[in-house]
């Protein structure tokens, strides 16, 4: 018998190492109860990851909603730009006005250029800006460029129009025209920015208030559209001395500088919420992996192997941040209703702020599912550091740390 | 697995070596082979290595040197989690301070290997009902670690441990931090099961009381194996 014993012994032993069959058995049960209890048992972390995704999915959801907002805003703006010329380049003074005109051979074959004066007035029917390139104009007579909302009816006035240069103490210089004409472009849209009208220079050259301005007309060269909008993003751009560029693009570029602005500003600060959130949600669950290392190794005793351990700790973290998710949502909503940031709440908020919400999750869980992967047994049984990278000779030596 | 003949678990030469100050051998060439249904108290005083042999043996540590062979396959160089996949259905082990989860209760502790394993829900609740019922704790069934007394929690260990009718039981030092009386108990419900239902075990201790019950008593100093004897005193 003995013999026989240690023959078959030897045969067997002769099979080497031992294989594993992993059984394919949902254990997703058993990682929820442990999720459960877990947070049943120490709540405190379970609130303060669910206070870090309130904020995060909050802040996320009032940023998107501000930044669709600014949008909307400047693309109403962009629809108005409309303007009865080409470009214009306003100069504070004469020596702009000079530097600009040396740079004329650039525009040569691109836009001719009228120099001319521009003042802005109050006038009866509004406020108008007069341009002085109505050279073949009377005195008398004024041309208003654009259909706008006169803040009286015309007609009440008669034929005549009256303006004045306000200064620092009322009116100073006032202008009559008896002789009206109205060139529209569009009489059934109403343009309330601008109020454009041309007028004989002589008129205002001498006025307070009058700047040299030019006005540019885009050649037949230029009249094509890829061409114009280069020539105009390039005025924008550069403005070539002038304190003020107009053209069909200006409430574009506006927007678009005001959007990056808005986009930029509003992203750092999202970006930090982020950022805050996720390091606190990693703070807690590392504190909380830190407090149960002994519980971990037991279950890693009985049989857990590192997966099982890292999906506990995912399906716990799903299971503080999940609430806070729906929690963020509506805290978003009445935070955006109460700082009045628009009433009517745009869909795309409520979807970054819940792509934003589990993302943070994501990152918070990061740092504490990678503990876990790194560390062993025998780490987690005996309370010894863990380290975040896995490296076998830095468990021995222990002199970085290690947590 | 009952066709299995031979040792159930056995280890040839294990050294463990730790490489603090001049280096420290907790165990040096340790041969051990144990047969089924044996009871097996590994006796010696603290730090003699005891716990490290246990721990080898069990797959949570490795050897520095030498192989564990569990039913004749060895198993000391699997990878982490093949060693947690086998220590599922092969190793239970019993700890001084019990190590109970502490946010599960009774029932769920002992059902916590068994779920792990895969066992169906029928089975586990007929399994735990068993053996609860066996160390006299039917009425502590959904009292969490905290609400037991340490004699209750180690018993519960006890059944956690056997609850998936491992190869071989390891438990160090299990009655360590418990009185006279409770050990006693602890002790008497070992040999029940390795009587009962034929369970190998394998136990460090320093209590002597063990001797009564061991087929096989191991002495080990310094990381050596002094002397093996049985139950009498007879040198093997």
């Amino acid at each position: 018998m003995e013999r026989s014993s240690k023959a078959a012994h030897a045969e067997q032993s002769a099979a080497g190492a031992m294989e594993i069959k992993v059984t394919g058995t949902n254990l997703f049960p058993l990682y929820s109860l442990v999720a459960k209890r877990r947070i049943r048992y120490t709540p405190v972390f379970a609130v303060l990851v669910l206070c870090a995704v309130t904020v995060s999915v909050a802040a996320s959801f009032l940023v998107t909603t501000v930044i669709a907002r600014n949008v909307e805003m400047f693309s109403a703006r962009v629809e108005e730009a409309f303007l009865p010329f080409d470009g214009m380049l306003l100069f504070a003074s004469q020596e702009g006005l000079d530097t600009f005109m040396n740079k004329e051979r650039y525009f040569r074959d691109k836009a001719n250029l009228t120099v001319t004066n521009y003042v802005e007035v109050e006038s009866t029917i509004g406020p108008l800006k007069l341009l002085g390139n109505g050279t073949d104009l009377e005195t008398d007579a004024i041309e208003l460029l654009f259909p706008w909302t006169p803040s009286q009816p015309l007609d009440a006035q008669g034929s005549e129009v009256k303006a004045w240069v306000i200064g620092k103490d009322g009116p100073e210089s006032q202008f009559t025209w008896t002789d009206v004409k109205l060139v529209s472009q569009d009489e059934s849209e109403t343009h309330m920015l601008y109020g454009w009208a041309s007028v004989n220079p002589s008129l205002i050259e001498n006025s307070k208030g009058s700047k040299p301005c030019v006005i540019l007309t885009t050649t037949q060269l230029y009249s094509t559209n890829p061409l114009r909008d280069r020539l105009f993003r390039d005025l924008e751009k550069n403005s070539y001395g002038a304190t003020r560029v107009i053209t069909p693009l200006s409430g574009k570029v506006s927007l678009e500088r005001a959007t990056q602005g808005a986009f930029s500003f509003w992203h750092v600060a999202s970006l930090i919420v982020l950022l805050g959130t996720a390091v606190a949600i990693t703070c807690v669950l590392t504190v909380s992996f830190l407090g149960r290392k002994r519980p971990l190794g037991i279950i890693r005793v009985l049989g857990g192997t590192i997966s099982d351990l890292a999906r506990m700790m995912l399906v716990e973290a799903a299971y503080m941040g999940a609430p806070g998710i729906v929690l963020g949502v509506f805290a978003g909503r009445y935070l955006t209703v109460f700082l009045e940031q628009g009433s009517v709440l745009p869909a795309s908020a409520y979807v970054v702020s819940i792509v934003t919400g589990v993302l943070t999750l994501i990152a918070g869980v990061y740092l504490p599912v990678k503990l876990i992967k790194n560390a062993n047994c025998d780490q987690l049984l005996n309370n010894k550091p863990v380290y975040v990278v896995s490296n076998p000779s830095c468990a021995n030596c222990g002199l970085c740390g290690g947590v | 697995m009952s066709k299995w003949i031979g040792p159930v678990i056995s280890c040839h030469e294990i050294s463990k070596f730790y490489p603090v100050g001049d280096g420290l051998f907790a165990l040096r060439d340790v041969d051990i082979e144990v047969e089924e249904g044996w009871f097996v108290a590994i006796m010696g005083p603290s730090g003699s290595g005891k716990s490290t042999l246990l721990n080898i043996l069990g797959g949570i540590d490795r050897p520095s040197h030498g192989e564990v062979i569990l039913k004749g396959r060895k198993f000391s160089r699997l990878s982490e989690d093949d060693l947690a996949v086998m220590r599922r259905t092969e190793i239970g082990m019993v700890f001084q301070f019990f190590n109970l989860l502490p946010e599960l209760t009774a029932v769920e502790n002992i059902g916590f290997p068994m779920r792990l394993a895969g066992y169906k829900d029928k089975e586990i609740s007929e399994r735990v009902q068993y053996l609860m019922e066996s160390v006299g704790l039917s009425d502590r069934q959904n009292h969490y670690p905290s609400e037991l007394s340490g004699g209750e929690q180690q018993r519960v260990a006890i059944c956690r441990a056997l609850a998936t009718k491992p190869s071989v039981v390891l438990a160090d030092e299990p009655t360590g931090n418990l009185d006279s009386a409770r050990s006693k108990e602890i002790m008497e419900l070992f040999a029940r099961f390795n009587k009962e239902e034929r369970q190998t075990f394998i136990v460090a201790t320093h209590d002597p009381s063990f001797l009564d019950y061991a087929d096989l008593v191991i002495k080990i100093r310094d990381g050596e194996v002094i002397e093996r004897s049985d139950k009498h005193g007879t040198l093997i």
